[in-house]
């Protein structure tokens, strides 16, 4: 395993300067940035982060030949942040830096390979103004640099694995800006309403195949062009004495993906909401609670021997849902914390007929660990967490070897997939320190 | 002048006179004033923006959001439920619907 010297550098400089800072008191949770009057704060984070599964296929299961799987990654992301004012001090400004470096490895019969790489690197910059009562417009533009690997040639690419094992299941992609701009409306000083609109256009990018390819073994270069996507959101946040409820919604629309100049798909309108409930329990700690549900509408899709997408019969696109609940004791009050999370994750199958190629099963993700938080001083935030989790995927079936593809109006060969089920383990250990 | 930049002008001087008013409001309330006078929460306010500016741009990487590795937990649940044609996340289906797949 080949580990970029850089990336050790970075993360060694984050522990030393995590160790070297002055002990005393400390929060117990690293909040999301907050506009402030103190100076300018830059706050330095990383993250060890190592993940280690086994499974009955290898992944993609479609071409796993009936081997059984197994893998394992390391991920180190790392990131910096600065937040404050401008001279005119009812700008509050923040702006964030992140790359990463990660490892991984499939060893999967046929399905076999390896990557170390860097990650894409993506930059946020956002503007608030707070000089007016009970509105609050903000502006920001948000940045993916192709820093990582998008085109994964020879056995590499079977390094892409099950994103609900690993953390990172794609190396690259194209140079992607978004800008958006939006308004918190404060009704009160803890209710607040908050209305946004971002715009993404999507960068090309190389590959070493076409994303209509399924065997990573068989490659073929394509340009991959990702549609771009146009995002409105609304969202509210309470807080009332120890309960703290945060509810939001979005809607994106997309224009079509092309694939060495052709229109290959536009994906449908997606509908995303979630939400999340913390309450402070007097004397025992955190407990916070989380759901999330997405719903896409059909794609317009190319089928054989037309020249233009045109709206898919049934939908490709699963409903997705997701809860997680976890809860922090405090073990040492304001300073240690620790306790269990689990989350549940839900896919359901697609719109199409189990014998069809374009079908997707159903997917069940449960896992369950623990979390640590340790703040060792004012300004440093140890954290860990280990995670066991568990898929189990229904079965795909092939009748007489062979699937009928509705988008061709043919049968083409293809082989059964029974009942998939895996585990896996996930150890994460991280710091951030504000300087 | 012409009449658009007369009033372009005529903003920018009462944005000039109002500034000052807020600035008072600022140095009380840090993260601004509610319709109702409160000050806003600031945790509260910096949480609804982060989740906004991120929500906005659901697919601006499919490696990470812009936000420290801490956060990921925030946020990666909605980014993994975003259909994603290179298979990285549990929506991966759209690579499915083309009609030039291979098999």
């Amino acid at each position: 395993m080949k580990i970029p010297i850089g990336a050790v550098c970075i993360a060694l400089a984050a522990t030393v300067l995590a160790w070297s800072a002055d002990p005393a008191l400390a929060e117990p949770q690293a909040q999301p940035a907050a506009p402030a009057v103190d100076p300018w704060t830059v706050t330095g984070a990383t993250d060890v982060r190592y993940f280690s599964w086994k499974s009955d296929l290898g992944y993609p299961t479609r071409v796993a030949g009936g081997a059984g799987g197994s893998g394992s990654e390391l991920y180190i992301p790392f990131a910096l942040q600065t937040a404050g004012r401008l001279p005119n001090r009812d700008f509050n400004v923040e702006l964030v830096a992140r790359g990463g470096y990660v490892w991984a490895r499939q060893s999967s019969g046929p399905l076999s390979g390896e990557v170390s790489t860097v990650t894409d690197t993506t930059t946020s910059a956002a503007v608030t103004y707070l000089g007016w009562q009970a509105i609050q417009p903000f502006a920001s533009v948000v940045t993916n640099l192709p820093t990582g690997r998008s085109a994964l040639y020879g056995s590499a690419a079977n390094a892409r694995m099950d994103p609900d094992l690993v953390d990172i299941a794609n190396f690259g992609e194209g140079f992607n800006i978004g800008p958006s701009v939006g308004v918190n409306i404060a009704v009160t000083g803890s209710l607040l309403l908050t209305v946004s609109a971002g715009y993404t256009w999507r960068g090309p990018f190389d590959r070493e195949n076409g994303l209509d390819a399924t065997d990573p073994n068989i490659q073929s270069p394509a340009r991959i062009n990702p549609g771009d996507v146009f995002t409105v959101t609304a969202g509210a946040s309470y807080k009332s004495g120890m309960w703290v409820a945060t509810l939001n919604g979005s809607v994106s629309t997309e224009t079509a993906t092309d694939e060495n100049g052709e229109n290959l798909y536009k994906t449908g309108t997606r509908y995303l909401a979630n939400a999340g409930l913390t309450y402070t329990w007097p004397d025992t700690g955190v407990t916070s609670f989380s759901a999330s549900a997405s719903h896409t509408d059909r794609n317009k899709v190319l089928f054989t021997g037309t020249p233009v997408l045109i709206g898919e019969i049934m939908n490709t696109n699963s409903n997705l849902y997701r809860v997680g609940l976890q809860h922090l004791f405090p073990v040492v009050q304001d300073k240690l914390y620790i306790g269990p999370l689990g989350s549940y994750l839900f896919r359901d199958h697609n719109g199409y007929e189990p014998t069809t190629l374009q079908f997707v099963p159903e997917k069940e993700r449960w896992s369950t660990g623990a979390l640590l938080r340790y703040g060792a001083s004012p300004n440093v935030v140890w954290n860990a967490r280990v995670e066991h989790v568990w898929t189990r995927e229904d079965a795909d079936p092939a009748p007489g070897s062979q699937r009928f593809s509705v988008l061709a109006n043919a049968f083409v060969p293809g082989s059964a997939v029974p009942v998939v089920s895996s585990d896996g383990w996930q150890f994460v250990g991280g710091v951030n320190v504000r300087f | 002048m012409t009449c658009k930049w007369r009033s372009v002008w005529l903003g920018m001087l009462g944005a000039c006179l109002l500034l000052p008013t807020a600035a008072v409001a600022q140095a009380a309330c840090p993260a601004g004033v509610a319709a109702n006078g409160e000050c806003v929460d600031a945790g509260l306010a910096g949480s609804a923006i982060e989740n906004a500016i991120i929500l906005s741009q659901p697919k601006i990487s499919y490696t990470a959001y812009p936000v420290l590795p801490n956060g990921d937990s925030n946020y990666r649940y909605p980014n993994q439920l975003n259909p994603d044609p290179q298979g990285s996340n549990s929506a991966d289906n759209a690579g499915r619907a083309s009609g030039r797949r291979r098999r």
